[in-house]
């Protein structure tokens, strides 16, 4: 669409351009030379997209494959291993995108229709949509990574069958929670001590104390009895204070009422064990595909999340198109500043400070900028907007809008596929 | 170059179409029903075919996205045809790899050992 300036110079005149090409009057400066009408020129242009987007299609398809092919061969594996993904997140995540989805298509529609200020308010939104997906996603990678379900070979579960096959750490591993199994299986440190101190129980029930009471009392945490929950577990005293007697197993009682921080760490633990007991059933063979599961789940929203992020830009993008050309700097930097905070709201999510730092950087950077495109000397302002003051969007020219859309909405659509395949295994 | 597309030179393309409020708010209501089906529907004991209905449920989704979100309704059928063309070899791909999967399986111990055996090399 950047011809448009060139067809005069190629055509030596811009009164030629008109005739040579027989279109008479209706002289449209968004019309490329190629091309005989405008309608031909964007069901082109939609062609080439939608060729695009086969491609694309394609791409995901190799994915899709080790998908089927691992759900085929270890289907309890699937069934197993997604009940660590979060249902309603990716719900809510669905809903998020199919709205971005209307959003951009009502967009596609005022463009079409010349309505400029409603075409801002959609784009806008659209990115706000992503943003909001990019940001749950965050959320639930970082809950990945808390338990070590990562990535590649430091997931929890890959350690594990290495540990399991050279015999270290597998008595202990039995009985204590996924963080212990982590410690177990790197260090080997929890290994089998005759008869249970009531240190021991304590300091293995209570999460928070663990770590202090380990080196209290020497004892090793891989030991527990997973019935008892220590009266005292959360205050500072827990470890000092020593039960008077241990309760029989399945008589103790059951949560502390005190605390809904231990209560909510005691459910999360009862399900890890839940987790833990599922694990177990797994046959061996099922066991050393476990971790495969979570490569299949990052690589595909990993590619996903990509494209979300470079559907952003595009409407981004076309945001700065969209808007009077006097704000389209302000409208650049305002969006450097969502870049900085998104920056800043990931980092604090996963607690890198280096992170956050650049977000903030980059955010100074973008308000000071910012602050110059709106304070600055109106005579830059009147130069810079040389012809009409308004969007570049209209009844001739929506193509981009109508193409970055599409891309949107195949993002959608492959979101559509992932959360029943991935998040709603029965 | 003048930027005035909006006012004379904006001749109304008639075969441009463009989709009505009204539809556009039935589309999205329809995926957002389909998306609480989905959900609603993982809950329920089919057996096996708790993966088909998923699939078709996702299908339906996606088919409504692409008609009336992605204008294929009103488009060149060939743009269409497009789509439909990625999608079957999408199928063909995975149809035939999954067909053999089972072929995998001699790569392993039987269940007790999960260890993958190392190709025997005859000395």
């Amino acid at each position: 669409m950047s011809t448009v300036s060139t067809i005069p110079t190629t055509h030596g005149g811009g009164d030629a351009h008109g005739d040579a090409h027989g279109h008479g009057d209706g002289h449209n400066p968004h019309l490329a030379h190629h091309f005989d009408t405008p309608e031909q020129q964007i069901a082109s242009g939609k062609l080439g997209m939608w060729v695009f987007l086969a491609t694309e299609i394609l791409m995901f398809g190799g994915l899709f494959c080790a998908y089927s092919v691992y759900r085929h061969n270890h289907p309890d594996v699937f069934e197993f291993a997604h009940q660590y993904l979060d249902k309603t997140l990716g719900a809510i995540n669905t809903v998020v995108l199919i709205t971005s989805s209307l959003t951009m298509a009502w967009g596609v529609r005022l463009a079409q229709l010349g309505k400029q200020k409603g075409l801002i308010v959609c784009l806008a939104l659209t990115i706000i949509g992503g943003y909001a997906f990019m940001g749950i996603k965050s959320v639930e990678y970082k809950t990945k990574w808390k338990h070590h379900l990562n990535f590649g070979p430091s997931n929890i579960y890959y350690q594990r069958l290495n540990a399991e096959k050279s015999g270290e750490g597998a008595p202990a591993a039995a009985a204590a929670n996924a963080e212990h199994k982590a410690e177990a299986a790197n260090g080997g440190k929890a290994t089998p001590v005759e008869g249970h101190t009531p240190e021991g129980v304590t300091a293995a029930r209570t999460g928070e104390t663990s770590n202090h009471a380990d080196k209290a009392a020497g004892v090793p945490s891989g030991l527990l009895n997973p019935e008892y929950v220590d009266p005292n577990a959360g205050t500072g005293d827990a470890a000092n204070i020593r039960p008077v007697a241990m309760p029989p197993m399945g008589l103790a009682p059951a949560v502390v009422e005190e605390h809904g921080k231990v209560h909510a760490a005691a459910t999360e633990e009862e399900h890890e064990r839940v987790l833990e007991s599922e694990y177990e059933k797994l046959d061996s063979l099922d066991k050393t595909r476990t971790a495969t599961f979570f490569q299949i789940y990052f690589l595909m929203t990993g590619l996903h999340g990509i494209h979300v992020l470079v559907g952003m830009a595009l409407i981004f993008w076309l945001l700065v198109k969209a808007v009077p050309r006097h704000a389209r700097r302000g409208v650049l930097w305002a969006g450097l500043l969502s870049v900085g905070l998104f920056f800043v709201y990931v980092g604090a999510l996963v607690g890198n400070s280096h992170t956050v730092w650049l977000g903030v950087v980059i955010g100074v950077l973008a308000i000071a900028s910012l602050a110059r495109a709106l304070v600055g000397p109106p005579a830059a302002a009147a130069a810079a907007v040389a012809g009409a003051d308004i969007g570049d969007f209209g009844p001739d020219y929506f193509a981009p809008v109508d193409i970055v859309g599409l891309y949107w909405h195949l993002v959608d659509l492959i979101w559509i596929f992932l959360f029943p395949l991935l998040y709603l295994i029965h | 170059m003048a930027q005035l597309h909006n006012s004379e030179n904006a001749h109304k393309a008639g075969h441009v179409h463009v989709v009505p409020p009204k539809l556009l708010l039935t589309v999205y209501g329809v995926l957002l029903l389909l998306t609480l089906i989905t959900v609603k529907v993982t809950d329920v004991e089919l057996g096996q075919f708790n993966i088909w209905v998923a699939l078709l449920v996702a299908l339906i989704k996606a088919s409504v996205v692409a008609l009336y979100f992605m204008h294929l309704r009103w488009d060149s059928p060939f743009n269409a045809l497009v789509l439909i063309a990625a999608l079957f070899f999408v199928c063909i791909f995975i149809g035939i790899a999954v067909l053999d999967t089972r072929e995998y399986k001699v790569n392993y111990t039987p269940p007790g050992g999960g260890q993958v055996l190392t190709v025997q090399h005859a000395h």
